[in-house]
């Protein structure tokens, strides 16, 4: 196989793509102009696979957290901690654990095969000892104690919580005290063994590079590297109902003022690849349009005192989740309650304006495009859309491709008053 | 790359331009400078809220929105901050250049156009802003000051400053102080307003794929203020000396414990030692490998996050950490010993190096960010002296350890904040 170039010519980029003999997708989106290079390494792991049965193996359910835990110590190596050999080639090196991903990454404006090359022998260098995984239990307590005393982290998970029986997504992705001191060496050896084999896991350059070069130096690297296949890796999921966990969820945090997130939990489940694209951007292009900043909505209980400019609203979606958010700061949670409940019957019934979808349309479009600017957007986002089968610069026309009876549709199955869950903090 | 910017007078403002095809967006700044003092901060702190809720051709601020939505989605952001004893106003715009649209409206002009607006016919009634509009910002202001005591690290910050800086300006928080809300009136505020923007000094800058001529011309054309006698900005008090070292304990229901220390470095933006500054900061706690994260967080697994950080203009270095309570005193007696360290000269040449590189890195990639860029050169306007990037990463180069020993001599401890629990101690 040789590397692919993928021209997006209304973006004005060029992206090239390869996938190696032992599975693993590169990407690289040349920049030029630009100083800096954005590296990510992903695995498609990440705090929601907490039960699956490694290659050969029985499946096996492991402690909360333990992605995120596989995620710190990935950056101990037996010669000392990888940081250094970053900030050595001047570069920023970094992490992060989501539900469903484990992404690596460094940006460097120098040396940037130097630091590409760290950046794939680290992740593809396990090194745990019972010692260095005792040591990083109290400063990931100290992580974990730190969002425990953020109200706006603790309204979050308790949405979800709310939305979810079973689904994992409704664990802390850094677990909890108790249960991260239940982990031990041979754990993280067995999910790292699991989820770390290069058919799981995607890397994306974007900088000022040469494609040919780039990837050159990535075959030798893998190429040097005895990695045998991989069966696909089983995910075990409990069936999770239809209903809400707990539909009203309160969390006292002794703050002054109270927090109050609310939305609705997706039961149309499953999409992958433009299906999944399509709803995901109709349903977002809704809320903007029900909830967004020049709605008469918004403006109105914002003059009523009932929210503050934390207002905000999101929709998440993924194969196996998927839920809207509304949230603010808020004196009467009870009333922002009823009005945004009350808001979305009264526009079920009236329908939604054709000039206000429209130049909500352009707003998503000009958003989208200050978004390209950024290459961490670019590089962590084409990670999940691929993840999702879906293709990051299809953004644009499938959003020019949405109609206002899809975006209607949505409405009318989205926002199902039994699907509805809310969290205060208070 | 020197500095990007073509400075120009135009309508009596400095009008700094960067011509670039780099970005998909353009980029505008403007800046209203104004010496920080306790009659006007609180006035400041409204200000720019109360001119983004409506205009005369856009009288509320959902319509005022909707212009911004119908330039794709034009971005438009007031912001407060404070540079040493300055308070900045800033407003920030981005929008999509149109030459990634089918539609081939010319955004930046539009763009330039919708800031005049805001800036030179916000709705006003007898002479005053409307009263309305006021009461909003203000109960909002009002809310935003409240609720930082839910934040317990922003809390802290804040906290620590006033304690520290009891005697001084600095003290003065950008957003304003709860207690003079309510005092004042929207014509008091219109009146402020006016004699700012005819007699502070204001820079405006414009970044993106533009033609200077045709930037001056929009600007000439739409941008006229009523620019009179300017004032001269009184500059900021910097004291040397830390007569006692203070602490201050506070208690709150809460269960991670906030420390935060506040040192005086006696050393700011345009001092010949300044560059030997930010290396020493760099290797005693500024970056993962500088000795602060190695030996509280690697070492001793004491916090998750501990870094140091300096304030250009004022000569304050700020220190944070979240820790158990009980280890308190031994985290406050390690970050001193590495203090002590660096200012005996206890620096590998690794650190040393490390911490070179990873500063370059840094001023490498804030050239690919336009609103940094901007803010760069506005350090160099406070500080009365530009940096360019060249000039810096030379004599970053040239730091020696003596250099930073001698400036690391003298950084004094000032005051040690420790937020804590109810329960724990005395």
């Amino acid at each position: 196989m040789s590397l692919q170039s993928i021209p997006f010519e209304q973006l004005d980029e060029v992206l090239f793509h390869e996938k190696l003999a032992n599975g693993l997708d590169v990407f690289i989106l040349p920049k030029n102009g630009f100083n800096k290079t954005y590296a990510t390494f992903t695995t498609k792991y990440g705090s929601m696979d907490n039960h699956f049965a490694p290659p050969g193996q029985e499946a096996t359910k492991v402690p909360d957290g333990i992605a995120h835990f596989l995620e710190h110590k990935m950056f101990e190596e037996e010669e000392g901690d990888v940081f250094n050999d970053f900030s050595k080639h001047g570069a920023n090196a970094n992490a992060f654990t989501s539900f469903d991903r484990t992404a690596y990454l460094f940006s460097s404006t120098k040396n940037v095969k130097e630091n590409l090359t760290t950046l794939i022998n680290f992740v593809q260098n396990p090194y745990f000892t019972d010692e260095n995984v005792e040591k990083e239990k109290g400063i990931i307590e100290q992580e974990i104690r730190m969002y425990q005393d953020n109200p706006d982290w603790r309204v979050f998970f308790g949405l979800i919580e709310a939305f979810y029986h079973n689904n994992p997504v409704k664990i802390d992705i850094a677990g909890t005290v108790e249960s991260i001191y239940e982990i031990n060496k041979d754990m993280l050896y067995t999910c790292y063994n699991t989820f770390y084999h290069p058919s799981n896991m995607l890397l994306f350059v974007i900088g000022p590079v040469d494609p040919e070069d780039i990837m050159s130096l990535v075959r030798e690297n893998q190429a040097a590297k005895d990695y045998q296949e991989q069966p696909e890796i089983q995910r075990l999921f409990d069936e999770e109902p239809n209903q809400v966990s707990i539909p009203r969820h309160e969390i006292d945090l002794s703050i002054g003022q109270s927090k109050c997130m609310m939305g609705y939990k997706e039961l149309a489940l499953g999409l992958q690849g433009p299906e999944l694209l399509e709803q995901e951007l109709a349903t977002s292009l809704l809320m903007d349009l029900l909830f967004g900043q020049s709605t008469d909505f918004y403006q109105s209980i914002l003059e009523e005192g009932l929210i503050d400019d934390s207002f905000g609203t999101d929709y998440n979606l993924e194969k196996e989740y998927g839920f809207s958010v509304i949230g603010s700061n808020t004196k009467d949670p009870d009333a922002f309650i009823s009005r945004i409940k009350a808001h979305v019957q009264e526009t079920k019934e009236k329908g939604i304006d054709a000039n206000h979808f429209e130049r909500n349309k352009k707003k998503k479009i000009g958003s989208f495009l200050r978004q390209l600017n950024s290459p961490e957007f670019i590089a962590n986002q084409f990670t999940r859309f691929e993840f999702n089968n879906m293709n990051l610069f299809d953004v644009i026309p499938t959003l020019e491709s949405i109609t206002l009876d899809q975006v209607q549709q949505r409405l009318q199955d989205h926002f199902k008053d039994e699907q509805f869950a809310t969290c205060i903090v208070r | 790359m020197t500095l990007p910017f073509l400075t120009e007078k135009v309508n009596d403002i400095p009008v700094h331009i960067y011509p670039t095809d780099k970005y998909k967006t353009n980029f505008i700044s403007l800046y209203i400078r104004q010496p920080l003092a306790d009659e006007h901060h609180t006035k400041v702190a409204l200000i720019p809220q109360i001119l983004n809720r409506g205009t005369e051709k856009y009288p509320t601020a959902g319509q005022f929105k909707q212009a911004l939505e119908e330039l794709y989605g034009a971005s438009l952001n007031a912001d407060v901050m404070k540079r040493g004893e300055e308070q900045i106003i800033v407003f920030r715009m981005q929008m999509a250049n149109e030459k990634f649209l089918s539609d081939q409206t010319p955004l930046l002009e539009k763009g330039i156009e919708l800031l005049s607006e805001v800036l030179l016919r916000p709705l006003t009634e007898n002479d005053s802003f409307v009263e309305r509009h006021v009461d909003i910002e203000k109960e909002l202001l009002k809310r935003r000051l409240e609720q930082i005591k839910d934040d317990k690290m922003r809390y802290a910050n804040k906290r620590c400053v006033e304690e520290m800086f009891a005697e001084e300006r600095f003290r003065l928080f950008s957003n304003g102080s709860l207690d003079q809300i309510i005092d004042l009136s929207p014509k008091q505020l219109y009146q402020y307003y006016r004699q700012m923007i005819e007699s502070h000094p204001i820079e405006l800058f414009v970044a993106g794929d533009v033609d200077k001529d045709q930037v001056k011309n929009t600007v000439q054309q739409h941008l006229q203020l009523p620019r009179g006698e300017q004032i001269k900005m009184h500059g900021t008090e910097i004291k040397k000396e830390v007569v006692e070292e203070r602490e201050v304990v506070e208690r709150t229901k809460i269960s991670q414990g906030k420390l935060h220390i506040g040192c005086r470095t006696a050393t700011v933006y345009n001092d010949d030692d300044y560059v030997a500054l930010q290396v020493c900061n760099g290797v005693f706690g500024g970056f993962s490998h500088s000795k602060l994260f190695q030996h509280v967080r690697e070492k001793e697994s004491l916090a998750y996050y501990v870094s140091s950080s300096v304030e250009s203009h004022k000569g304050f270095m700020m220190i944070m950490s979240g820790i158990e309570f009980k280890n308190y005193q031994k985290t406050v007696d390690i970050i001193k010993q590495q203090l002590k360290e660096t200012a005996n000269g206890n620096i590998t040449d690794e650190e040393l190096n490390q911490t070179k590189a990873v500063l370059v890195n840094q001023i490498l990639e804030s050239e690919d960010q336009p609103f940094q860029q901007m803010e760069r050169y506005m350090h160099g306007i406070i500080g009365r002296q530009q940096r360019p990037s060249e000039e810096l990463i030379e004599k970053i180069n040239q730091v020696t350890k003596e250099d930073i020993q001698k400036v690391a001599k003298k950084i004094k401890v000032d005051t040690i904040y420790f937020l804590t629990s109810e329960e724990e101690g005395e």
